[in-house]
């Protein structure tokens, strides 16, 4: 069967540091066949429960708040792995990772070390394809801790997200550095449920998770708290004198022990958006999408991604109808000085 | 930036396929297109009639050539090219920044360190061209990109370099002589240091917002850049420390002018990342850039199902005006340039009584302008002009005092009833008229359900729509103010004999109130008695505004639609201190209450829907000159995202922080009311396009999230379009206005068509087909002319 989508990048970096926050599931810019349609590809790491994956993917399609990439398919059954593996032999080689620095050079189809698929029944979903970098890589990028501006962005939009979730009595499961991208249209929350579909406790979850506790609303919060930490200071457990002291009560807040003493993510939002030039009350965090409020080498980044993705190119399908038996698609990336 | 192709447009060119328009000049277009791997490029193409032209052909060879020898460090990459294709065509990259003019119109003179990343990069890139033996000859802002990454230089100026006479003499290669060097504005040859000499030009530009040498006729630049000093303003405005080496540049010696690699050592030490040194306006055009492509693009414009006016037409789309920035499209094949069309307009129209001078009396005023325009319809027609209604002229156009003049027309005024309907030439025809003397045309109709409800002198009437027989009136909801309808209800306030005032929902069927929602009673207590405006009605929510002691002290009032319950309450501020607390208009649009005060300017703030909390205030300038009526943006348009408002330019505010995001209408060709206060009418906004009567002659379609125009069509044949009534449109035609009643512009072909003498009528569009007008003493439907007819 004909795979629907072929694979062009991962859009998360290498994880060549091995400290910083990687994402619960693999990332991936995608194509559709007929080289119209460009998407993010969402698929499970190795070792999560499948069927657990597609029900958060089938839940998060239905989802409309704010801050999100609408889920606008869910596959698997073998559609994307028709040559038997999810990007085996089909994700170019580890040459141009979105975004990133780039420049790994990894051989074709190894780029990703031991995070092979686990085979043609791998579910996955698709997002329309907007220019985007993952928190860290912004930080890789930017070359430093964010700047405060930024950070607030960030903690406003995701309130506003979780706000809108814990409002519909839904826990988003998967807040983390990683899951959070960086848009010019400001921040978007992704890995919906991840910590449902994995099974583990993620790295840094909330105390009460260590203890076996379900995800629940106060455990989001304590995500968003790391993931402002995070951005704030480049560390996920920062010391608190680190923290930028306008930032420092809020984010020290979210990262309470004690789940019932964290703020509700409508609190935060107000204490997170500050008053505008014109003594406005804000309704919404886009309000505070200023020019200015991403750094100016995370607007080149993304520039620079959306420009290699655009050059990006398959050769047509009947010219490399033998190609594609042994070597599928490799996009030729447009590489710039 | 991309427009939508047009129904001529080719679906694709050799494999790529065609997604949007990205300009269109002299030369040719320029396309967003698609390979069948998915690589987004942007592809150049010449112009089929030039293409025939060796001449031509050899120079979109060259600058094929050129653009292969920059690179894609300091040029756009060149991935493809067929210049011997029937259409020669040329693939690049799709270059994310803006050109540097626009930059500068965005983000305002550049600051010192952008302006020196800048002048390094771009000395560096001619320093590199000319080491291969390639002079730009046509650096210009417009011609360089501006990215995260360092600028891009594009549209290499060799006409020269093809020895042809020929181009210049269309026209093709003539742009400004503003950044010219002195060698090339004397005939002679245009050494490398001419490039030096240009890019100076564009350094004071960038730093300064005002071109070398000013600006002004051709000729007059010519001699200024051969003979005469840079603009003293300019040098005085630059950096002092960039002020000696840009005035080096500008020495009329070549041999005088430094170096580039003089040029790159003394402007910029290299010193972090480009993007480092850009001003964040400049880099959220980018960012914008970089994202916006990845959106939907806009669909094609339809195709003119046949062309039913071919040889009538006053006029088509037209281009926008000569040297309008690329990202303006129209049909090249039915186009006349602004002013060719311009002309034939003033040709055709002396005689008439128009005012075609703009040096009328300075303290006329808007009304007589108005009327006495009004009565160009007549002599147009008369003269032969060729438009529709004069075509169409029935057989049966009898009765009716509109009629009076003799003139022609397409409306039956009087007629009742579809039968012995006179035969109407054009897309609408009357389906039935009914006669009601008292009828005022100050609100458009309501059509709820089988209803049609129109304020009368003698209170709210509702006739069905099927029949147009009046079927109820309630006498004591008496004025325009007084009633409101959302998507379900229609609600009325009514005012009783001892006035008291109370609001109900009503049935539209028959006129009875169905439930009292709200008992004004508190305002009671003034002796005067108060006054009420009934302001908006949301799907849940009525908005209200009551001024209990007739002072213009307004509070704003938000109640429940289905209990009747108070929300909140605000009392209005004053547009400015010391006027009325006033409000002239309210909409909903998602959790912002929009509320408008019209005193010359118009003030519009936002309150939240869910608690009345101000959260922000924005002033829309009437602008300058005499006053004169009418008052500015009572009518306004929006689209969930923007709401437009039409003033001395064409406003779009953002809904959500109340910032203009743009303003159409600068550097437009004025009409005949050439210092004419007010140049754009109440607009409509679309489906994407804000369509607007611009001036006396015009009706202008914008991009609504850009601002750009999409097309514009000549509406003098219907009289001088009416600014305070904003234009409705079906899914094919827009009913535009004017002093005769209105015009009917055809949405395909972007001409004017059909012309209804109904008097002043307020419109209502159903269901994307017909439409209702009231007013000058009558309630009408309008239906679809069937083809056969």
């Amino acid at each position: 069967m004909e795979r629907p989508y072929r694979l062009v990048t991962r859009l998360d970096s290498t994880p060549s540091a091995a400290t910083g926050p990687r994402p619960p599931y693999r990332r991936f810019v995608a194509r559709s066949r007929d080289g119209d349609r460009t998407v993010l590809l969402t698929a499970p790491l190795p070792g999560a429960d499948p069927a657990l994956f597609r029900a958060e993917a089938e839940a998060a399609q239905r989802l409309a708040v704010p801050w999100t990439l609408p889920v606008t398919e869910v596959g698997g059954d073998g559609q994307l792995g028709g040559d038997g593996r999810l990007g085996g032999g089909n994700e170019p080689g580890g040459a141009n990772e979105a975004g990133g620095d780039s420049g790994s050079g990894a051989g074709s189809g190894n780029g990703a070390g031991g995070e092979r698929p686990a085979g043609a029944d791998d579910p996955w979903y698709i997002s329309p394809y907007v220019p985007a970098l993952p928190l860290p890589v912004a930080l890789a990028v930017h070359g430093a801790p964010l700047p405060e501006e930024t950070v607030r962005v960030i903690g406003a939009a995701l309130a506003e997200t979780l706000a809108a979730l814990h409002a519909q009595g839904v826990t988003h499961a998967g807040v983390t550095p990683a899951a959070v991208l960086l848009t010019a249209d400001g921040p978007r929350l992704t890995c919906f449920g991840a910590a449902r579909t994995t099974g583990q406790v993620e790295r840094d979850a909330a105390p009460e998770r260590a203890t076996g506790g379900r995800p629940r609303p106060p455990g989001d919060v304590h995500g968003l708290g790391t993931v402002l930490a995070y951005a704030a200071t480049g560390h996920t457990v920062p010391e608190r004198e680190e923290l930028p002291p306008a930032l420092r009560p809020t984010i020290t807040a979210c990262l309470t022990r004690e789940p019932a003493h964290r703020p509700a993510a409508s609190a935060l939002f107000t204490a997170l958006a500050p008053p505008s030039p014109h003594e406005t009350v804000l309704g919404s965090a886009s309000a505070l999408l200023t020019p200015g409020w991403l750094p100016p080498r995370v607007v080149a980044a993304l520039a620079r991604q959306s420009a290699a993705l655009l050059a990006a190119d398959f050769p047509s399908a009947d010219a490399t109808a033998d190609a594609t038996k042994d070597r599928p698609g490799h996009p030729a990336l447009h590489q710039r000085g | 930036m991309l427009s939508p192709l047009t129904h001529d447009d080719p679906a694709s060119i050799a494999a790529y396929r065609l997604l949007a328009r990205l300009g269109s000049g002299g030369m040719g277009t320029v396309y967003l297109a698609r390979s069948p791997g998915g690589r987004t490029v942007a592809l150049k193409t010449l112009h089929a009639r030039l293409a025939a032209d060796p001449a031509f052909r050899a120079r979109f060879r060259l600058e094929t050539d050129a653009a292969r020898v920059i690179g894609d460090r300091h040029g756009a990459a060149v991935f493809d090219a067929d210049p011997l294709a029937e259409t020669p065509w040329l693939a690049t990259e799709y270059v994310l920044g803006p050109p540097l003019d626009d930059a500068v119109a965005l983000a305002g003179p550049l600051p010192e360190p952008t302006v020196r990343a800048l002048g390094g990069a771009l000395a560096g890139a001619l320093r590199q061209l000319h080491s291969s033996d390639v002079v730009h000859r046509d650096l210009k802002p417009s011609n360089i990109l501006v990215t995260a990454h360092g600028p891009k230089l594009i549209d290499f100026g060799i006409a020269r370099a093809a020895g042809d006479v020929h181009l210049t003499t269309t026209g093709a290669a003539a742009g400004t002589p503003a950044y010219m060097s002195p060698e090339q504005a004397s005939g002679q040859e245009h050494p490398p240091a001419g490039d030096v000499f240009a890019l100076a030009g564009v350094l004071v530009f960038a730093a300064t917002g005002r071109p070398p040498f000013g600006t002004g006729a051709p000729a007059d630049l010519l001699y200024r850049v051969r003979y005469a000093d840079p603009d003293p303003v300019a040098l005085d405005a630059l950096p002092p420390s960039l002020r000696p080496l840009l005035t080096a540049c500008l020495a009329k010696d070549p041999a005088a002018r430094p170096t580039t690699s003089a040029l790159v050592d003394g402007l910029h030490d290299g010193h972090g990342e480009f993007a480092d040194h850009l001003p964040p306006p400049l880099l959220a055009a980018i960012a914008r850039r970089a994202t916006d492509v990845w959106h939907a693009h806009p669909p094609r414009l339809p195709a003119p199902a046949e062309d039913p006016y071919a040889g009538f037409g006053q006029s088509g789309s037209t281009h926008g005006a000569a040297g309008d920035h690329p990202g303006s499209s129209g049909r090249s094949r039915s186009t006349r340039s602004t002013s060719s069309s311009k002309s034939s307009k003033s040709s055709a129209s002396s005689g008439s009584s128009r005012l075609t001078t703009p040096s009328g009396p300075a303290g006329l005023s808007r009304r007589r302008l108005l009327v006495t325009g009004g009565g160009s319809v007549l002599g147009l027609t008369g003269v032969g002009a060729g438009v529709w209604a004069w075509l169409g002229r029935g057989e049966g156009g009898t009765g009716g005092g509109a009629n009076a003049s003799g003139a022609p027309s397409g409306d039956p005024s009087g007629a009742s009833g579809a039968s012995g309907a006179p035969k109407e030439t054009g897309p609408l025809r009357t389906a039935w008229v009914k006669d009601a003397a008292e009828a005022t045309g100050s609100a458009p109709p309501i059509v709820r359900d089988a209803a049609v409800i129109v304020m009368s002198e003698n209170g709210l009437k509702g006739l069905r729509a099927a029949a147009g027989g009046f079927e109820w009136t309630d006498m004591w909801i008496t004025h325009e103010h007084r009633v409101v309808a959302d998507r379900r209800n229609v609600y009325g306030l009514v005012v009783t004999a001892a006035a008291e005032m109370s609001i109900h929902a009503i049935d539209p069927n028959t006129g009875e109130r169905e439930r009292e929602l709200v008992d004004l009673k508190e305002f009671r207590k003034s002796p005067s008695g108060g006054q009420a405006k009934m302001l908006y009605a949301s799907d849940d929510t009525l908005y209200v505004a009551l001024d209990p002691l007739f002072k213009d002290r307004w509070t704003l009032l938000a109640y429940d639609t289905s209990t009747g319950r108070e929300r909140w309450r605000v009392a209005l501020e004053p547009p400015s201190p010391g006027a009325g607390a006033r409000v002239d208009f309210a909409r909903a649009v998602g959790n912002r209450l929009l509320v408008g005060q019209a005193v010359n300017d118009l003030t519009i703030t936002a309150y939240d829907t869910r608690n009345g909390k101000k959260l922000w205030r924005q002033v829309v300038p009437e602008g300058s000159g005499a006053s004169l009526p009418p008052p500015l943006g009572v009518e306004v348009a929006e689209d969930g995202t923007h709401v437009y408002v039409g003033a001395e330019e064409l406003h779009a505010v953002r809904i959500s922080d109340g910032v203009v995001i743009w303003k159409f209408g600068y550097n437009r060709p004025y009409g005949d009311l050439m210092p004419a206060r007010r140049h754009y009418g109440a607009p409509l906004v679309r489906n994407g396009v804000v369509y607007a009567a611009e001036g006396t002659e015009t009706l202008v379609a914008v991009d609504a999230r850009r601002g750009r125009l999409l097309w514009e069509a000549d509406v003098s044949a219907g009289g001088a379009p009416n600014l305070v009534v904003p234009p409705v449109a079906s899914s094919t035609v827009l009913c535009l206005p004017n002093t005769g009643g209105f015009g009917v512009v055809d949405l395909t072909s972007h001409r004017y068509v059909q012309t209804f003498d109904s008097g002043s009528v307020r419109l209502t569009a159903v269901d994307d087909t017909w439409f209702y007008g009231v007013g000058n003493g009558r309630v009408t439907q309008y239906e679809p002319q069937r083809k056969d007819q």
